[in-house]
């Protein structure tokens, strides 16, 4: 069956190669694909990697936006704060502290965002000066450990100043605020001051450990909002808004620390699966900056995937149709060895055999052309996909949710990954003589349906 | 000498147009070992239809046709074709890009034939009829007629099966390859093959030991 099988390729070139060209372009297209799709996989994962291993939990606000767009557009104003509240799920402790118990997880932060009134001072107003009129804009946030928020991360605007201390789990009555408004207001390190809730109770008193710079946020933040943002510990910014933290309390965000940056889609997959509240998207990870930064890598991935699904079926088809043909032309030979008393699924056999043996030859040439072309490919794919990516405008919600604070900003320049290493590795060239050998025998299996209908007295009869 | 092949109340029919019409009826022969058989009848007698059902090309419809009091049925066509027949054509049915030894060895490798060396034997096959190494590594399409008949005929020796079926061997051949041809078939049956030669040509049929002539779907002895 082997020799005969190689005495068909041998003699019947044309034929052979006719298949080892379109066997070549095949495995060129499957190595590409395949080698692109790993490169952008290791590229995200380096970036990945490069973002560090945290990801917030935060209330879903896609819809939301959808919603005071349309909103505006219809009543030229926004919703009330009470009507964007009740669109809002916020985030539950219990679930919160499930999500913390999580095998990835190494630390945590919760925080929780609301709007107070200022007791004692005034907030400032959009130039930095003192704001006579409005007393209801201080926004507060309650949190575990301010260093660990993004605004004071090594990527965040805001500074400590030197001689600021911070303040951390169960420390109370304490707060940091913006170096301008305690400046306006004659604050420094050591007064103190009051916050009331928006329906003037709950007071609270504290006193200043630390105060913040962050000149370099005003360009793409109005300056009244950082001004008057203040940080206090999470147990007293829940007990102004009137909750108890001593049981099941909700909060803004939930930031978690990973063992391995590697380890985020693990971890969001077994959250969202173990969360009605994250399946059903009321409540989403915050993943943006890793998506905007492999957004062109994204695309190529899916790209690469859209490629190798259709070269797959198109050569199954292409194969196939292009086996039956030669079926037709080699019904005698078939009538030949079926009157000699061979076995239907032995012909069968040797023209998968056949294929092999050209397919085993076009995949060796592809090696020494898939680099290039893939490289090529990959180059292209990816200059592209950043240059839509850079002409797109991307809106993302910043400046705080839970007390109806929501501001539309643009997310700045992004550095996307614009370059990636394609190489065609031992690996992807397994995957490819794996999706090859599927093709070969997929395109095979209905010829040899074909093949088994053939009767041998027809054939030759029809010959003789 | 013993009955190899028996045919038992065989009748087969064929589609002609919205009729079925019969081209065998109530067939009753026998086959022996060590004798040349020639079949004759004009055209569209039916002959080659029954050297067909006798080599397992076609499946019996009616009747039955046993090898050793074997039905060919129960032996299963596919394995009576490997094993107990060899059959050879006018138009020979060789493989066309493939040499005249290839084609013999293709034979062997179908009929898992076990000697030592296949390409050996295939060799002295072939140049015991007349066909020399040179020749025996040509494709087939570039040998004369005569050359190709017994490349077809060493395919259906290389297998030591004791039936050999021939449908007008000679058909496509001049008078003197007829000739080679014939005293090829005689030797075989002198050897203690069963010859079975369906013709129409009186030359070839009066070397038979026993002639058959179908005539309007029957069979009747015309020597003996």
């Amino acid at each position: 069956m082997f020799k005969r099988s190689w005495i068909s390729v041998i003699k019947n070139k044309g034929r052979t190669i006719i298949l080892a060209t379109l066997l070549f372009v095949i495995a060129n297209l499957v190595l590409s694909s395949i080698s692109i799709k790993s490169a952008t996989i290791e590229a995200m994962d380096q970036a990945r990697i490069s973002l560090g291993p945290e990801i917030t939990l935060t209330t879903n606000k896609t819809d939301l936006f959808d919603y005071i767009r349309s909103y505006r557009d219809e009543y030229g104003t926004r919703p009330s704060s009470e009507e964007i509240n009740n669109l809002l799920t916020p985030i539950s402790s219990e679930i919160a502290y499930e999500i913390a118990e999580s095998e990835y997880v190494t630390d945590f932060n919760f925080s929780f965002t609301t709007s107070t009134v200022a007791v004692g001072f005034l907030p400032l107003n959009d130039v930095g000066t003192l704001d006579y009129t409005n007393i209801n804009k201080i926004s507060v946030t309650g949190t575990y450990n301010p260093i660990l928020l993004d605004q004071f991360g090594d990527s965040g605007a805001y500074e400590l100043t030197l001689e600021s201390t911070s303040f951390s789990g169960s420390d109370q009555g304490v707060i940091i605020i913006s170096e301008t408004l305690a400046f306006q207001n004659d604050l420094v390190i050591g007064d103190t001051l009051s916050l009331v809730n928006q329906e003037g109770l709950n007071e609270t008193g504290f006193i200043i450990v630390g105060l913040f710079n962050s000149e370099d946020a005003f360009e793409t933040t109005g300056r009244n909002i950082i001004d008057n943002e203040v940080f206090i510990p999470l147990n007293d910014a829940l007990s102004i808004n009137g909750q108890d933290y001593t049981s099941n309390f909700t909060i803004t965000t939930a930031k978690y620390y990973l063992d391995d940056p590697l380890n985020i889609d693990l971890f969001v997959e077994e959250s969202t699966l173990n969360h009605e509240e994250i399946s059903s998207g009321a409540l989403t990870f915050n993943d943006v900056n890793y998506d905007a930064i492999t957004a062109p890598l994204q695309s190529v991935a899916s790209f690469s995937d859209i490629v190798l699904i259709a070269v797959v079926v198109a050569a199954v088809v292409i194969l196939t149709l292009l086996i039956i043909n030669t079926l037709k032309e080699r019904k005698y030979e078939i009538g030949v060895l079926l009157s000699l008393g061979e076995d239907k699924i032995k012909i069968s056999l040797q023209y998968l055999i056949e294929l092999l043996l050209i397919a085993t030859v076009a995949f060796t040439l592809a090696i020494a052309t898939s680099n290039s072309i893939s490289g090529y490919l990959g180059d292209v794919l990816i200059e592209n996909e950043v240059a839509d990516a850079s002409t797109e405008t991307t809106d993302t919600p910043k400046g705080g949710g839970g007390g109806g604070m929501i501001t539309l900003t643009p997310l700045g320049d992004v550095e996307y990954i614009d370059e990636i290493d394609v190489s065609v590795s031992f690996n992807d060239f397994l995957v490819t003589i794996a999706l090859g050998s599927m093709i070969i025998i997929l395109s095979s299996a209905i010829p040899s349906l074909y093949i088994t209908r053939f009767q041998p007295k027809k054939i030759l009869s029809s010959r003789n | 000498m013993e009955n190899l092949i028996e045919v038992k109340n065989l009748y087969h029919r064929y589609e002609d147009g919205q009729k079925m019409r019969a081209v065998l009826k109530d067939i009753n022969i026998t086959f022996e070992t060590g004798k040349l058989y020639a079949v004759v009848g004009s055209s569209g007698s039916g002959k080659t239809t029954l050297l067909s059902l006798l080599s397992g090309l076609d499946s019996v419809q009616d009747g039955d046709i046993t090898y050793l009091d074997e039905s060919i049925n129960d032996i299963g066509y596919t394995k009576y074709r490997k094993e107990f027949v060899n059959v050879i054509f006018q138009s020979y049915n060789l493989i066309n890009y493939m040499t005249a030894i290839q084609n013999v060895i293709t034979a062997m490798d179908i009929k898992k034939v076990k000697v030592p060396n296949k390409k050996e034997k295939a060799y002295e096959i072939l140049e015991n009829l007349g066909i020399d190494k040179e020749t025996a590594d040509r494709e087939v399409l570039k040998i004369s007629g005569g050359e190709q008949q017994r490349v077809a005929i060493a395919r259906a020796l290389v297998h030591n099966s004791k039936v050999i079926l021939a449908d007008e061997p000679t058909g496509n051949l001049d008078d003197d390859t007829e000739d080679e041809i014939i005293d090829i078939f005689k030797d075989l049956a002198l050897k203690g093959k069963c010859v079975i030669i369906v013709t129409h040509s009186q030359n070839v049929a009066k070397h038979a030991d026993i002639i058959y002539e179908i005539k309007k779907g029957k069979i009747k002895i015309k020597k003996d």
